[in-house]
């Protein structure tokens, strides 16, 4: 899956009160400048030195890291917009998300996003000089006309310095001065907050029009929504194969040959033969426990009752405590704590899997499982010091995994290098799918 | 004495049906876990009967159904059994198509003495022996317009047993009815249904079993 959808976070309050906003958006006109010409400078110099760099291979990762610190003004001018205007604004999308690792510069190269982030820095630096001039202007320039007759006294006037009336209306009366300079400075403060209340608009309108992309956005929505439903598709198929074999394998085989005994059994007792019915007896005794045991196993494969009465942390344990290799437990989450039921059973899984995987393949001494949980997302890690090579592709377990975490829309990464450890770390976030009841409820 | 070589990966089962087919009075020859393994046993051991699981390694699937057409087209003259845990009449239809001496028995079946010892010796006899839950899966599936609304309930009875495999005698005593009567009600059956008589109890079978399948049979 290539998309994110970093942007469920909600925005800043609704609609704050007209004096925060106002001077929210005083702070973020005033700050814009600096901010602009820091964009400004990294990304022209990194444009020009990547650029030229481009005939030798170096060019590529320089311009590669330009659209990187690009994305981080980004980034940062749109929660600033937010911030200011008390709105959310509509998603954005990268093609490339994660770390610049080199087999990534290509594609992030080609990000649209990127270029449009690079645009908005050098874009936005004028614009900023424009609106960072007319709010000084209109707010400082308002105060100091405003208050021009108590500092104006003292400055000596000659005749070379002519005032603005002077100028234009040959009028040089100091009463006409004080009175012109403080009207303008009325003038100009009060028409300061829909003044501000524009030049944040403008400002807020290029981060709109140039850092949001909400048609690529809704686009990788869809294609993650698809991807997560074919993912879900094919666990229940999987889950369900593997149910069958595994019935039919296990209790199915020893019921068939316990019906086979029993009917020996009445076989014997009718030819009066009681000493040689009584060695089957004992003989279907152990497979009827047998298979009541197989029968259990499964049912806990499913869903172990635990689960569903104690919740995760309960259940983790009991996995734990099963597994054949030595199991420690590290759970931040607290005993009894909820989630919603599919991320629970998906976690469950995973470390169940996890674990069944480890004890039959690597050989390893000892497992670790962690879990906790943050404000939206559950974190799972299953580690063994063993003599790893496990791999998506390889044998059913992995891939099933991946499946089933994909379909939660959580993320699983699995990293095995040969000779160990392995390590399984799934994501899964704590509402959007299933019924949500919520952490900690 | 009837020799025998059984094809079941479950170890627990092998062991249950070596058992049974000793009480049984045949002879296992071999007893194998897989498709190929099979093969090999047939054709070193010539057999009587092949009783086969359908499900078996490598993969899983129908690997022991494909093995026993695979014998029936070899090895002929080798009668083949299968055994399966589910009602998969498409599967003994399969089989059927390789000609007479076949079976096909629900694993439940098999437990019981008389019932094995029945189906072995009419498959090793060249006859058919399907299990009455196939035969039921047959009615209960056709879809094609009802001439089997003509039959008496009595005649049913008599079709279903006649689709299974059995003879005139077994019917008549499944039924408690003289030969005679046995007689009447099957010809009285191929009238209704429009088959072409037939005394040779496997051609019968096929030409029940193809009528209740839908195909129209081969006038033979």
């Amino acid at each position: 899956m290539d998309g994110t959808w970093d942007d469920t976070r909600t925005a800043a309050p609704a609609a704050p009160g007209r004096q925060g906003g106002f001077r929210r958006q005083l702070g973020y006109l005033y700050s814009g400048l600096p901010v602009g010409i820091a964009a400004f400078v990294v990304v022209v110099s990194g444009l020009a030195f990547g650029a030229s760099l481009l005939v030798l291979v170096v060019g590529v990762p320089v311009l590669a890291g330009t659209h990187g610190m690009a994305r981080v003004f980004a980034g940062h001018e749109r929660r600033r917009v937010e911030n200011a205007t008390g709105r959310t604004l509509p998603p954005h999308h990268y093609g490339v998300t994660g770390p610049l690792a080199p087999t990534r510069w290509w594609a992030a190269l080609r990000d649209p996003q990127a270029w449009r982030d690079t645009a908005h820095a050098l874009l936005a630096f004028p614009v900023r000089v424009i609106t960072f001039s007319l709010t000084l202007t209109w707010t400082v320039g308002g105060l100091g006309e405003l208050t021009y007759g108590l500092w104006s006294g003292p400055i000596p006037r000659d005749d070379g310095q002519t005032g603005l009336l002077d100028l234009m209306f040959g009028v040089s009366s100091r009463a006409a001065d004080i009175g012109f300079h403080t009207a303008v400075g009325v003038v100009l403060l009060a028409t300061t907050v829909p003044m501000v209340r524009g030049l944040t608009a403008v400002q807020a309108g290029l981060a709109r029009w140039l850092l949001t992309n909400e048609a690529a956005a809704l686009r990788a929505r869809t294609r993650q929504l698809a991807d997560g439903r074919r993912s879900a598709v094919a666990a229940e198929a999987q889950t369900l194969r593997r149910l069958e074999r595994d019935l039919h394998d296990g209790p199915q085989q020893r019921l068939v040959r316990l019906n086979m005994d029993l009917e020996a059994v009445a076989r014997r007792l009718d030819s009066e033969d009681p000493a040689r019915a009584r060695v089957l007896v004992d003989d279907m005794i152990t497979q009827s426990h047998e298979a009541l045991a197989e029968l259990r196993a499964l049912s806990r494969g499913i869903a172990p009752p635990v689960l569903a009465d104690r919740g995760l942390r309960a259940a983790l344990a009991q996995a734990a405590g099963r597994s054949p290799v030595p199991v420690t437990l590290a759970s931040e989450i607290a005993d009894g704590q909820r989630f919603a039921s599919a991320v629970e059973n998906t976690a469950y899984f995973v470390a169940s899997e996890a674990l069944a995987n480890a004890a039959k393949h690597s050989g390893a001494p000892r497992c670790e499982v962690s879990v906790r949980a943050d404000r939206d997302t559950l974190h799972l890690r299953i580690a063994d010091d063993g003599r790893g090579g496990a791999h998506i592709g390889k044998g059913h377990g992995l891939a099933g995994l991946a499946d089933r975490v994909a379909a939660v829309e959580g993320t699983l990464e699995i990293t095995s290098p040969p000779g160990g450890p392995t390590v399984v770390a799934a994501a899964i976030p704590l509402t959007g799918v299933g019924e949500d009841r919520g952490p900690g409820a | 004495m009837l020799r025998i070589v059984l094809a079941e990966d479950s170890l627990l089962l092998r062991e249950g049906l070596v058992r049974l087919f000793d009480e049984a009075g045949a002879q296992v020859v071999a007893a194998v876990g897989d498709a190929p393994e099979l093969l090999a046993a047939v054709r070193e051991y010539r057999p009587d009967v092949a009783v086969v699981d359908v499900r078996m390694p490598p993969t899983f699937t129908d690997d022991g159904l494909r093995a026993a057409v695979e014998i029936r087209r070899t090895v002929p003259g080798t009668a083949v059994l299968m055994l399966s845990q589910y009602v998969e009449e498409s599967y003994a239809a399969d089989l059927l198509t390789t000609g007479g001496g076949v079976g096909y028995l629900l694993k439940d079946r098999v437990a019981k003495l008389g019932e094995l010892t029945d189906a072995l010796e009419r498959v090793a006899a060249g006859g058919t022996a399907l299990d009455p839950e196939v035969v039921a899966a047959l009615f209960s599936t056709r879809t094609r317009r009802d001439p089997l609304e003509k039959l008496s309930p009595r005649e049913r009875e008599v079709l279903a047993l006649m689709a299974e495999g059995r003879r005139n005698q077994a019917i008549g005593r499944a039924l408690t009815l003289s030969p005679g009567t046995v007689e009447k009600h099957i010809a009285a059956i191929f009238d209704k249904l429009g088959l072409p008589p037939s005394a040779d109890d496997h051609r019968r079978v096929l030409a029940v079993l193809a009528w209740l399948r839908g195909t129209p049979p081969t006038a033979s």
